[in-house]
């Protein structure tokens, strides 16, 4: 590009040839004369703008940056004109394309020895890829510290040391402690102090390891409320592998803590109150276990209570057989030396009287004749009678005593031997004893079994109806695992109001025209019950009486040992 | 007996009533020999065990099985382990005929076994039977 100069002076022809050489250059050269006045551009500024050569000559290139940076550009150039200062300015300047680019102008004066200025030389350089750079990082910037300033987190950077090194706004904001407090590790005294000591080691660790650190610990706000709080960190490393610095942010989970204590809290309520039901449940078993096992002993104790009663009872029946009949020998025995006293007396009396009549008196003869005997006759009776009631004591006790042998009876022979012995007997009052078919078979002790059927036989002869002869009819069947025998006759039968007490000891119900001491049911009920049944009668005065006799099937070792 | 020592009548009774009516009836019976009488279990033990008997004579022991301070069953089987008594006829006299007593008493090694009937005819007459049993027994004598 050539360009006349108007004002060619000594120096045009150098500058020519600097021209063709700046020519060269990649980036936008100008120059002006000392009044600012543009006279020259290189060939990469036309390049660039697409202008017509000499287009922006004097203050014409004003016109091609962007219209908003165009009064600053003037001002700029006006002041360093003025001053001589440097100039410098980042403006953007119209391509060729229309896309305004940011370029970076600087321009500085040549001057002669005298220091007067004679030209001014300026560049422009395309910087508007770095800005797009700048922009983003200002951008990404601003959204992290807006980022930051939305979260409370309190965001720190630290010297390779571990210190701080330079002023710590958002600390100082929310700690309260100034630049001075804070810097190197004077950081740490805003940790509360039961934290600090896991924090520096944990600080210091993550120092040595250059690792993300990661700690939590309690941070005093500026009003003195200790924060919970969550910190990260992470070095930056420099280009040379060592750590420039360690960027950090303190993040506030109190309220997360405060909730997450607060949950924790419920559910330890919860698993409390849990715990106390099922504690309360556990007592309540224990209290119910306790009570039964209370009843249980009670029910047990109650148990060998009525088992040594029961053994006292037949012991006391033994001993009163035993000790009440030895009275009873006495008695007979000395009435008997009485009597034979008494027929000696006798003798003696009559021989007398007989020599002299005069001894006599209705009263003496009466006493020999009469009042001794009845005496001794009472006396007589009524022993025999309490010997046979302690007989039948005796006999039931023995009954209890007895243990009880269980054999297979074949029912049906069993009875029929029975009624055999029954034979006379029945022969007397014109008798007979009906015995039904198929009797079931027991396991049962045999002598109590004779002794019941006896009792109940001769109980049914011994209280016959007179108007007719006697007809006994036994019958048996089975239920479940019971045997069910009934002694029914035809006899003068029993008053309603007497079905229970037929079977007490030395009871008797209806006319007492018979000969008995009342044992006879008892007995029965007793046997019955030693082989582990019982005996109930119905009856109907005047037309005869069922015994019933319910009987286990079959009775064992068990049973008895049970007794 | 005549040939024998006499045999000395150790009746362990402690109704005094039995006791009387006892000897009463074996005196009937013919029977002269000594009576001695305990009415305690106690009493007798403490005669029939002491160490050199002053008598040395053979016994026999009347023994009621109802006494106050021991069993009478006690003293037969006292009687029967002893070196010196054990050959010694004991006839039991008591007022049960309980069967399972009195089977025991012969185990026991009793000699015979009455029992006292309130009857008074059969107990004179078990007496008196006892009187003759007496007088034909061959009582050994004490080693």
């Amino acid at each position: 590009m050539q360009r006349r100069d108007p004002d060619m002076s000594p120096s045009s022809a150098d500058r020519s040839s600097l021209h063709r050489a700046l020519d060269t250059m990649p980036q936008m050269v100008w120059s002006t004369r000392p009044d600012g006045f543009h006279d020259y551009y290189n060939q990469r500024w036309y390049d660039f703008t697409g202008v017509p050569e000499g287009s922006t000559d004097g203050a014409g290139w004003n016109d091609i940056f962007h219209p908003h940076d165009q009064a600053d550009a003037w001002r700029k150039w006006r002041h360093a004109l003025a001053t001589g200062d440097l100039y410098e300015i980042e403006y953007r300047l119209r391509r060729h394309d229309g896309v305004y680019r940011w370029v970076l102008g600087r321009a500085l004066p040549i001057r002669d020895a005298q220091g007067v200025i004679e030209r001014w030389y300026g560049t422009c350089t395309d910087i508007d890829d770095l800005k797009t750079v700048e922009r983003r990082l200002n951008r990404s910037e601003e959204r992290f510290g807006s980022l930051v300033a939305a979260t409370d987190a309190v965001v720190w950077s630290a010297a390779a040391d571990g210190g701080f090194d330079r002023p710590q706004p958002r600390w100082m904001a929310f700690t309260g402690q100034d630049e001075h407090a804070a810097a190197g590790w004077g950081w740490l005294a805003a940790i509360h102090p039961e934290d600090r000591s896991t924090t520096a080691q944990d600080w210091s660790r993550a120092l040595v390891s250059r690792a993300l650190y990661q700690t939590s610990h309690r941070l005093r706000r500026h009003d003195g409320v200790y924060r919970a709080m969550l910190v990260r960190a992470t070095p930056l490393v420099g280009a040379d592998g060592s750590v420039e610095e360690w960027v950090g942010i303190h993040t506030d989970v109190t309220d997360l803590k405060e909730a997450e204590n607060a949950l924790r809290r419920l559910n330890e309520t919860l698993e409390v109150k849990v715990g106390q039901r099922t504690a309360e449940l556990v007592r309540a078993r224990k209290v119910l276990e306790v009570t039964n096992q209370g009843l249980e002993t009670a029910v047990r104790a109650r148990t060998a209570d009525l088992q040594t009663a029961n053994e006292e009872l037949k012991r006391f029946a033994y001993i009163i057989g035993h000790d009440l009949r030895a009275p009873l020998v006495n008695i007979m025995g000395f009435t008997s030396e009485l009597e034979a006293g008494r027929d000696a007396l006798s003798g003696f009396y009559e021989a007398a009287i007989a020599t002299v009549p005069a001894l006599t008196s209705p009263e003496i003869d009466r006493l020999f004749k009469e009042d001794f005997d009845e005496a001794i006759g009472f006396i007589r009776s009524s022993t025999e009678k309490m010997d046979r009631l302690i007989n039948a004591i005796l006999t039931l006790s023995r009954a209890e005593r007895r243990m009880v042998t269980p054999e297979a009876i074949d029912m049906q022979a069993f009875l029929s031997t029975l009624r055999g012995s029954f034979g006379p007997s029945l022969a007397a009052v014109d008798g007979a004893v009906e015995i039904d078919p198929d009797l079931p078979e027991v396991v049962s002790d045999r002598l109590a079994l004779e002794q019941i059927f006896s009792n109940l036989t001769e109980n049914a002869i011994k209280y016959r109806a007179e108007n007719r002869p006697v007809r006994i009819r036994i019958g048996g069947r089975l239920s479940d695992e019971r045997a069910v025998f009934t002694v029914a006759d035809n006899g003068r039968g029993i008053d309603p109001k007497d079905f229970e007490r037929v079977f007490e000891l030395f009871r008797r119900a209806g006319v007492q025209d018979r000969p008995g001491e009342g044992i006879g049911l008892a007995h029965v009920r007793a046997l019955a019950r030693k082989v582990g049944g019982r005996v109930t009668l119905a009856s109907t005065l005047g037309e005869g009486t069922v015994f019933t006799l319910d009987l286990p099937r079959r009775i064992s070792q068990t049973f008895q040992a049970s007794e | 007996m005549t040939d024998q020592k006499p045999v000395t009548i150790v009746m362990i009774e402690d109704d005094d009533g039995h006791a009387r009516l006892i000897e009463k009836n074996i005196r009937r019976a013919g029977v002269c020999n000594a009576i001695r009488h305990f009415s305690s279990g106690t009493a007798a033990v403490d005669h029939l065990f002491a160490p050199g008997d002053p008598d040395e004579r053979p016994v026999l022991v009347l023994l009621d099985l109802n006494l106050p301070d021991m069993s009478g069953t006690e003293i037969l089987a006292r009687l029967k382990a002893d070196q010196r008594l054990k050959r010694a006829p004991v006839v039991v006299l008591t007022t049960t005929d309980d069967q399972r007593e009195i089977q025991r008493c012969y185990d026991l090694g009793c000699n015979v076994y009455i029992t006292k009937p309130v009857s008074y005819e059969s107990f004179a007459q078990a007496i008196r039977q006892l009187g003759l049993f007496l007088s034909v027994m061959q009582i050994p004598e004490a080693p």
